[in-house]
């Protein structure tokens, strides 16, 4: 953690208001893209990105600043909690509709590629998405931080707060478990 | 190098995070090995495929979103109770007060239950009565207690002997609820002896000596000097 994110937290653990809102700035993106990634639809993800905000302001003020970088690890750690109780709870809602809408929203962001291109990653988006709906929580939280976040193993473990070996053993498990639906569907 | 192991350094050697001798071992045995080599490339295509359909990532309204978590993590306003105007020791010493003070009370009513105080004991008016009721009587019942002679033995008139007997009952009445059995006992005695007084033939001198014997045998005249008003024992009932 710097000096300046140092003064930040340290603010922020008095309740000021500011400081909440600079840390806000600095975080939000990486931990929404997280959110969005994990749950596929923008209000779930706000709702996630928002609740980790709260839950970790609230809770700022009794941790300890001695920890070196502990606020971006420690509140994207929270992040990821909250995105697999959110997940857990939403697991068997229909959500197809706001993915829909979602992705439209996203293509009004940017540049308008060529209809072929953008048909292509629509339909290998939607497939992904399917392949991931199979997993359990925990396995597509990792699957996720590996190949969404590119996160190295051990940065998976501690932010899961398990071992390197339990991380490769559930990722090979799902990586296994997409491969045989990926084929299953190819073979269809 | 094994099977076993070359999975196990899969994901290190897709981080990077192999020495360059095992890189070399780990190469060597995907070279060899046609089974780990087709797990690696499935590996690698399916985290490829993962890759793209990861999407873009949209823009949420982030003032809107600060807004909320703003509003959920500010301190609210506090109510003041009552009990916050007044300093937590003086609350705790209010309420021993309070406590001492119902414990005394409660104590009293039960060491002395209302009922067991007696009309005399402790009133002054009765205190009074009692010790202006024995002056009168000790010098009728001496004279009394003492008359030999028929003629002298009638000094005192009926209707101040009745006069003396109504005082009595009040007095009585009094001391109804009084500890003192003594007392108690005395009254009796003395209604007895007045009541003879009142139906005492004084024509006959045998009648006169018979009530003077009664006095003396009730021991009267010593009583009423114990009971005299200035004996402190009266004083207190």
């Amino acid at each position: 953690m710097n000096i300046q994110e140092e003064n930040w937290v340290a603010l922020a653990r008095e309740g000021d208001p500011r400081a909440m809102h600079e840390l806000y700035e600095r975080h939000r993106s990486r931990i929404f893209s997280l959110a969005y990634r994990y749950v596929r639809n923008i209000p779930d993800a706000e709702d996630i990105l928002q609740d980790t905000f709260i839950k970790a302001f609230r809770s700022l003020k009794n941790r300890a600043l001695d920890d070196d970088g502990f606020f971006s690890t420690w509140i994207y750690r929270i992040a990821v909690n909250c995105a697999m109780d959110h997940f857990r709870r939403r697991r068997h809602e229909d959500v197809d509709g706001d993915w829909q809408r979602d992705f439209l929203a996203v293509d009004e962001t940017r540049a308008a590629p060529s209809p072929e291109r953008e048909y292509q990653r629509h339909e290998v988006a939607f497939q992904v998405r399917r392949l991931l709906d199979g997993l359990t929580a925990r396995k597509r939280m990792i699957v996720q931080l590996r190949h969404f976040q590119q996160l190295k193993i051990d940065e998976i473990a501690e932010l899961l707060g398990c071992s390197q070996g339990s991380v490769k053993k559930q990722l090979f498990l799902a990586m296994a478990q997409l491969r045989v639906k990926m084929d299953a569907r190819c073979g269809g | 190098m094994k099977c076993k192991e070359f999975r196990d350094l899969i994901f290190s050697c897709q981080d990077g995070m192999l020495a360059p001798v095992k890189n070399a071992e780990f190469a060597g045995h995907l070279r060899s090995c046609p089974a780990c080599a087709e797990e690696f490339a499935a590996l690698a295509k399916t985290g490829a495929l993962l890759a793209e359909g990861a999407g873009d990532v949209p823009v949420p309204d982030w003032d809107r979103s600060w807004r909320r978590i703003a509003a959920a993590v500010a301190p609210r306003p506090r109510r003041r109770a009552a009990w916050d105007l007044f300093p937590r020791w003086a609350l705790a010493a209010a309420g021993f007060l309070a406590f001492f003070i119902l414990g005394i009370a409660f104590a009293r009513l039960q060491l002395f239950p209302p009922g067991d105080s007696p009309a005399g004991t402790g009133d002054p008016a009765f205190a009074f009565t009692a010790r202006d009721y024995f002056s009168l009587l000790q010098p009728v019942m001496a004279e009394y207690a003492n008359a030999q002679d028929p003629g002298a033995a009638a000094p005192e008139d009926v209707q101040r002997v009745r006069r003396l007997l109504n005082d009595l009952y009040l007095l009585k009445m009094r001391a109804e609820g009084s500890r003192e059995r003594g007392l108690q006992l005395l009254l009796g005695d003395i209604e007895l002896v007045l009541l003879e007084m009142v139906h005492l033939d004084r024509s006959r001198p045998e009648s006169v000596r018979r009530l003077g014997a009664l006095i003396q045998e009730k021991g009267l005249p010593m009583k009423l000097r114990v009971f005299n008003p200035d004996n402190r024992k009266l004083t207190q009932i």
